[in-house]
């Protein structure tokens, strides 16, 4: 795998990118995580291997400076990247009319909120007991009262947590990539079909 | 603790990979404590810089961190399990047990994790890059990983000054803070975005994206200690392996 020098420079960007934005979200102790537009936004412009990279980079780094539990969501993380640049390619951030747009973007949110809550809940449930520090542990705690399993009461937590997070995350990932010039899209090969509406 | 110093990064990475693998290896409180107070001896024991940069930077944090995982498992036992509330509160399948032994891996995870940051410099991270035959641009991009949080930082506080120069008030809150950096991320990234084309136009231009012979040779004495650094996390993995399925 061989990256272009704009991918090299856009890579640690998006790493930083989510690493601030993470670290301003758990200094609040807010329901949602928002340290995936960086990858999001990444599988819009580069596609699917650089945005994974950009997700292994900042599960790897954000243990370190944010939150040590990340690394143990790396596969989450490359899984966000992969899907999102898979759905990037199949047209789902390519604006042609406002409202097919706003739409495509929701569906593709919620496809990685999916998949998203459906690998990391394993994870919390299994390696970390159910619970995080995070906002969302109030919810699995909720569920668990409701008589669920744990790994049900994590899944739903997660689903409803992450549903949240991955639609702004989303959102933000595609207004960013939006608002970007021309001259910049022709740096990253084939973003400019992803993005623009090609006559 | 003199070896943390000269340990390469990738190295002490790997030991503490394998010392939280023994830590959620162990299913016995006894053995998660047992690792934590390994993890405490590294700690007290690094240089005095080191060490200092450590409690200032992650007493409260740790200390924060480990409470809530506390509360909360306690929380979800009650939550889920009705006869834990009628068992013995310390007994294996009472509240407070798999609380505590999640406390403490989370102490290990966050401990461990902050000996790792405050004995590794970004230049140790370059400097052994530097002796590595990976590609050069995957080099690079590690390097750039690396650094550039800090240099967003940089960014980010320099625009504060010219805001603070202008007249604007100095956020002071946590609050206030967070709201300004939140409407200046967004705009600042969208700048160092369209900036791309200009850097990676200058990075090809200085072939630094092009495969040179790699140089540099290892010193002996920090293979040596890299050598004895992978081994201890081999060796760490293998007891955790040991505990998880060996001794039920």
């Amino acid at each position: 795998m061989k990256f272009k020098p704009a991918v090299i420079i856009l890579i640690p960007m998006m790493v930083a990118l989510n690493l601030v934005l993470g670290a301003i979200v758990a200094t609040l102790k807010l329901p949602i995580f928002l340290d995936s537009v960086g990858i999001i936004l990444t599988g819009i412009l580069a596609g699917p291997w650089a945005a994974a990279l950009v997700g292994v980079a900042t599960t790897l780094l954000g243990s370190l400076i944010v939150n040590p539990m990340y690394w143990a969501f790396s596969g989450t993380a490359i899984m966000i990247g992969l899907t999102a640049g898979s759905l990037a390619e199949h047209g789902f951030f390519r604006r042609r009319h406002l409202l097919p747009f706003i739409g495509a973007t929701l569906l593709a949110g919620l496809v990685i909120t999916v998949v998203s809550a459906l690998v990391s809940a394993p994870v919390k449930a299994f390696v970390f007991g159910g619970v995080t520090a995070s906002g969302s542990d109030a919810l699995v705690v909720l569920f668990r009262r409701s008589g669920n399993s744990v790994l049900v009461s994590v899944l739903k937590g997660q689903f409803l947590s992450e549903l949240a997070d991955k639609l702004i995350a989303t959102a933000l990932a595609a207004f960013l990539a939006q608002s970007l010039s021309g001259r910049t899209l022709t740096w990253f090969p084939g973003s400019t079909q992803r993005i623009r509406s090609v006559a | 603790m003199e070896g943390a110093g000269r340990l390469a990064p990738s190295s002490k990475l790997a030991v503490y990979l394998a010392t939280l693998f023994l830590a959620y290896s162990c299913t016995a409180l006894s053995g998660v404590a047992a690792v934590l107070a390994v993890v405490i001896v590294f700690a007290l024991a690094l240089p005095r810089d080191a060490g200092g940069r450590l409690w200032q930077i992650y007493a409260g944090k740790l200390s924060t961190f480990v409470l809530s995982i506390f509360v909360l498992r306690v929380a979800l036992e009650w939550a889920g399990n009705g006869s834990a509330v009628h068992a013995p509160l310390a007994a294996r399948d009472g509240l407070l047990y798999p609380a505590a032994r999640d406390a403490a891996r989370v102490a290990v995870l966050v401990l461990g994790a902050a000996i790792v940051h405050v004995s590794t410099k970004p230049r140790d991270v370059v400097h052994e890059l530097e002796q590595t035959t990976m590609p050069r641009a995957g080099r690079l991009l590690v390097m750039m990983i690396v650094q550039y949080p800090r240099i967003l930082t940089r960014r980010y506080e320099q625009i504060l000054e010219a805001q603070v120069a202008r007249g604007a008030d100095r956020p002071v809150r946590i609050r206030q803070r967070i709201t300004f950096g939140l409407a200046l991320i967004l705009p600042l990234l969208q700048s160092e975005l369209n900036a791309v084309g200009d850097r990676a136009a200058l990075i090809h231009t200085r072939r630094l994206d092009v495969e040179t012979s790699a140089g540099g040779t290892w010193r002996a004495t920090r293979a040596r200690v890299v050598v004895a650094a992978l081994g201890l996390a081999t060796a760490t993995l293998a007891f955790g392996l040991a505990v998880r399925f060996g001794w039920r």
